[in-house]
């Protein structure tokens, strides 16, 4: 146990009042004035600061770019400062390298990606520590994502301690949507080494979030706030020292283990907190037991009850998931991802191991692009430790990981990258001797995996066993043992516990009834987090059922909430002659953006017509009839959207069956799109490529702000003859001329079409493109010229 | 004061369909159902928020140094008569970027439709907090000019970033700038009005004063941006 110690007081208002002007980069301006740094430097020393943050707050590649000096020297000249002012006070004060966000948001949010913001903060560190910090505090960031990046680059490259405050709004979470616990619990799990919050609010406003994060963390917390809250019209701090520091003094009564100010405050404020809080203890309940979970920034998942794992991401057995991981068709997974958590899914688990597939590669792919759209966490499933490695360290949260066994070989490969990332982990009750036959060896192999793990600094809660589903229509005894070994790994070894459900039935008729029958048993056993498919009802319903049963749905709120609202959609009925499906049928459900019905005529009509024959004689002219009443304004752009939609189930259904008859896709030609560097608005593209798609193309689809050196690769290794280029932005044009003329260098033959808000023919003829699209439709046009 | 708490309503469905540029002529009931659904599921993600802060003129009208980042003809023309502004900030939050980008796939027609959601509400919003600064000043015989933002007439949108940090609104709401002077969340507006003792005339935005109006998108079908 130590005392409390005091940090210092805002840096930026000091070099402000020292001279600084609006908009002047602050490392700069402390460079230039190295006298005027060191001095406030000791300004916060005699007042009373045991540790002072150098002013590298933004001494960052990014937003150092143009100006005189590099990341090194800002960061070496603002220690220097530092350090001098430590020396010249004669105390024993610790210098911490001050990081602020990079200003620039990363990916999905803004552009930035994970590994550069990485590569950014690792310029940082290493020059922090090379030039003597004591510490490394991450401070005022508001997104998880991005302060990861910075941990790990921290962890990696130095030996310095690591520190993180956040920023947030009095709900509890950060303006990103990070949630305190979501915090607490990746932080921790990535080791870092001390906690808590800065900047935004005043002491008042913390407090409340202070406590919430005390119940999620073991770890010593620092509060750093303003000086309350800031005058609206001028911008000024509300709070005087003396009142900044009795309102600090609340927190002695549940321990925090630094204090100091973030924005408004000044030396005189850390004097009077200094002398309030001086002689404080530190309490840091290592011992107390927290609250913990699995969780992404914005959802946390506590395992104290029945969770729903979600099984659709694997390609096991699936030809179009697997066609659609090899082509990088990450929309499709992102929807299976959607339906899941949509379903009731509280966890998704990911799996990308495809045959000719770069499993290592795909799972960063696939992890980035699902955690952009659902909220529930994931669970990193795969057998090759690189993947998982590659999963968990783009993974904004703390995930599962699926899985390990008790064999030592296996333990000491995944355990130490389970434990560097924090992560949970399933463990496999099943050893080098193959599948065991009774409750009693699977459990023996679950207490080998928990030994082992707790060897390697995981927790008990962090493990979860799964005492392995096999069939029970080849091995009808097994069935008993793997409940009994639920049972006992629940109860003896008080574990958390998973299986793979639908196993079961397999090779048997009607299998819903035995694959329910067997999850309501082993949920009864102690089973916690079943694998299954949440799209099956059956499924849930015995989930949503034993919930109540057990006590878990209080007042049966979750149940009644489920099956109170019966849906009263009413299906559209067409009337034909034999029931056949006619070329009028199926445009008028396009037409009206009917997505079922759609499906049904594409359905139907598959039972006697070719898929190609289906694409060209009935969706394609459809979809033209749409078009050309878009084009005379008889309907306009949503309405062509949804037709579009609706098409593009049809479209799906016909996909799905090609690719089970392990043919190729049908394709008239690729087109790649995509938004020109420096640009972000994707809306319009999205929609050029839902259009085309429908008329047969293989849309490549390279995102947005993509680097001009993307399309020209993409180009050359697909060979491709059309090329779709979107901006919105005055801003972003010059990007798109200079794409154009990239292309043209490598390629004699591709064409170029380019669209978008600010655009316009002469524009598009300026920039030497070879066609404008004023609308999404006219890409259709553009298309059909081009490749027919 | 500020009310900023803001809903999209029926009312609002017109000034929806004006972003989708709609050519006026009737719709379906579908697409009244489709519009009204995504009206609630922008409601249901946004939180507004904003920021601003005041500045006198100085005594030749010129803009106080801090602000110098203001160039430009239009904007000097815009504050003519003024002896005050202010510079407000406003957002309704990432969640709408989150909603939009997650339903463009599964229904890009309704993404389409929320980010005119989206739009028109951080409008509304703009609207809301400018009315209060009307009463508000004009208790005090003060007018105010309309809501100009970069981007409009020559005030380039490269001063985007500057704007931002002169009030503080990346830690206080949270608005962040790329590089290319793309404000994140998307659904966020910069804006300076001026206050004047005098009575002001050139209250309308106009799109002759406007640097797209070559490229107009909404010119093209024959409609404006503005009301």
């Amino acid at each position: 146990m130590h005392n409390l110690l005091i940090l210092d007081g805002a840096m930026g208002t000091m070099l402000q009042a020292a001279g600084m002007k609006a908009g002047e980069h602050p490392e700069v301006f402390g460079f230039d004035n190295p006298d005027i740094v060191k001095n406030i430097h000791l300004k916060y020393i005699e007042a009373g600061s045991n540790i002072i943050y150098a002013n590298t707050f933004g001494a960052n590649a990014h937003k150092l770019e143009g100006c005189k000096i590099d990341v090194d020297t800002a960061i070496k000249n603002a220690i220097q400062s530092a350090k001098e002012a430590v020396a010249e006070s004669k105390r024993d004060v610790k210098v911490a390298l001050d990081i602020g966000p990079i200003g620039e948001l990363l990916e999905p949010l803004g552009v930035l990606r994970f590994e550069d913001a990485y590569d950014i903060y690792k310029e940082m560190v290493v020059a922090g520590e090379k030039y003597g910090a004591d510490i490394i505090v991450y401070e005022t960031f508001t997104d998880l994502y991005d302060v990861r990046a910075g941990v790990l680059a921290a962890k990696e490259n130095t030996k310095l301690p690591v520190w993180v405050t956040m920023t947030y709004e009095t709900t509890g979470r950060t303006f990103t949507g990070t949630k305190i616990e979501s915090m607490a619990v990746t932080l921790e799990g990535l080791g870092v080494d001390a906690i808590g919050f800065n900047c935004s609010l005043g002491p008042k406003e913390i407090l409340p979030l202070a406590r919430k994060l005390k119940e999620w963390t073991t770890l010593p917390i620092i509060i750093k706030p303003n000086a309350g809250l800031p005058n609206p019209s001028t911008g000024e701090y509300d709070l005087h020292a003396a009142d900044f520091a009795k309102l600090m003094a609340e927190y002695k009564s549940f321990g925090i283990s630094y204090a100091g100010g973030c924005c408004g405050t000044a030396p005189d404020f850390i004097k009077e907190l200094k002398s309030e809080l001086d002689a404080t203890e530190a309490k840091e309940g290592k011992s107390v037991k927290v609250k913990t979970g699995i969780c992404s920034a914005n959802e946390m998942v506590e395992l104290n009850g029945v969770r729903v794992v979600g099984e659709r991401l694997n390609p096991t057995g699936k030809k179009r998931f697997q066609e659609a991981l090899l082509n990088h068709e990450m929309e499709y997974i992102c929807k299976v991802a959607i339906e899941e958590e949509e379903s009731g899914a509280d966890i998704l688990d990911i799996n990308v191991g495809v045959p000719g597939g770069d499993e290592v590669a795909l799972m960063r792919e696939a992890v980035k692009a699902v955690q952009s759209v659902v909220n529930i966490p994931l669970q990193i499933d795969s057998s090759n430790p690189e993947a998982i490695e590659a999963g968990l360290r783009v993974y904004n949260g703390r995930a599962i990981v699926n899985s390990v066994n008790a064999e030592d070989d296996r333990l000491d490969l995944i355990l130490p990258i389970v434990k560097k990332y924090g992560a949970a982990v399933i463990g496999l009750a099943l050893n080098e001797n193959g599948l065991p036959t009774t409750a009693q060896e699977r459990v023996d192999n679950a207490k080998h995996i928990l030994d082992r793990a707790l060897e390697y600094g995981l927790k008990k809660e962090d493990v979860i066993i799964d005492c392995l589903t096999l069939t029970v229509s080849a091995q009808q005894d097994q069935a008993r043992e793997t409940l009994e070994a639920v049972r006992m790994v629940t109860n003896d070894l008080g574990l958390h516990t998973t299986l793979g459900v639908s196993n079961i039935s397999f090779g048997l008729p009607a299998r819903s009834h035995i694959t329910e029958n067997f999850l309501i048993q082993a949920m009864y056993a102690g089973l916690d987090l079943p694998i299954v498919n949440p799209n099956i009802e059956g499924i849930m319903n015995a989930i949503y059922s034993y919930k109540v049963l057990s006590g878990e749905d209080k007042d049966s709120v979750k149940y009644i909430e489920r099956f109170a609202t019966v849906k009263t959609e009413t299906k559209v009925v067409t009337v034909s002659n034999n029931g056949e499906v006619t070329k009028e049928m199926v445009e008028d459900a396009i037409l009206k953006g009917l997505k079922e019905e759609t499906y049904n005529n594409a359905k139907k009509l598959l039972e006697d017509h070719g898929e190609l024959e289906i694409i060209n004689e009935y969706l394609i002219p459809a979809l033209d009839t749409v078009g050309d009443l878009y084009e005379k304004q008889v309907i306009f752009l949503p309405q062509l959207i949804n037709a579009a939609n609706a098409a593009s189930s049809a479209f799906e259904l016909i996909k799905e069956r090609i690719a089970n008859k392990g043919e190729h896709n049908v394709s008239k030609g690729k087109i790649v799109v995509c938004t020109v560097k420096g640009d972000i608005h994707d809306i319009g593209k999205n929609i050029v490529k839902v259009i085309l798609e429908n008329y047969g193309y293989r849309m490549i689809d390279l995102g947005r702000d993509v680097d001009i050196k993307n399309v020209v690769d993409t180009v050359v290794r697909e060979n491709v003859k059309l090329v779709g280029l979107s901006a919105l932005m005055t801003t972003t044009l010059p990007a798109m001329k200079k794409t154009i003329e990239e292309i043209r260098k490598v390629s004699d033959d591709c064409k170029v079409w380019v669209g978008g808000a600010v655009l316009t023919k002469e524009y598009a003829d300026e920039m030497g493109a070879d066609f404008y699209a004023p609308d999404a439709r006219s890409s259709v046009d553009i298309a059909k010229t081009v490749l027919g | 004061m500020f009310n900023i708490d803001v809903k999209l309503t029926k009312e609002d469905e017109s000034e929806v369909l004006r972003y989708l540029q709609h050519n006026g002529k009737d719709i379906d009931e579908n697409l009244h159902a489709q519009v009204l659904e995504c009206m609630e599921k922008i409601n249901a993600v946004a939180k507004p928020n904003f920021v601003f802060r005041e500045w006198d003129l100085e005594e030749n009208g010129k803009f106080p140094k801090e602000l110098d980042f203001f160039v430009g003809n239009s904007i000097k023309k815009h504050i003519k008569d003024c002896h005050k502004l202010i510079l407000m900030a406003a957002t309704i939050g990432i969640g709408v970027d989150n909603a939009i980008r997650k339903e463009e796939l599964k229904n890009v027609a309704n993404a389409l439709i929320m980010d005119s959601c989206g739009s028109t509400l951080i409008e509304a919003v703009c609207d809301s907090i400018e009315a209060s600064f009307r009463e508000q000043y004009l208790k005090e015989n003060n007018y105010l000019t309309f809501r100009f933002s970069p981007g409009y007439g020559d005030l380039p949108i490269t001063i985007q970033k500057q704007f931002v940090d002169v009030v503080n609104a990346t830690r206080r709401i949270g608005v962040n700038v790329s590089d290319s002077g793309i404000m994140l969340p998307r659904k966020s507006v910069t804006a300076i009005i001026g206050v004047s003792d005098q009575k002001l005339e050139t209250l309308k935005k106009t799109c002759a004063g406007c640097n797209l109006l070559k490229s107009c998108r909404y010119r093209k079908i024959g409609v404006r941006c503005y009301a």
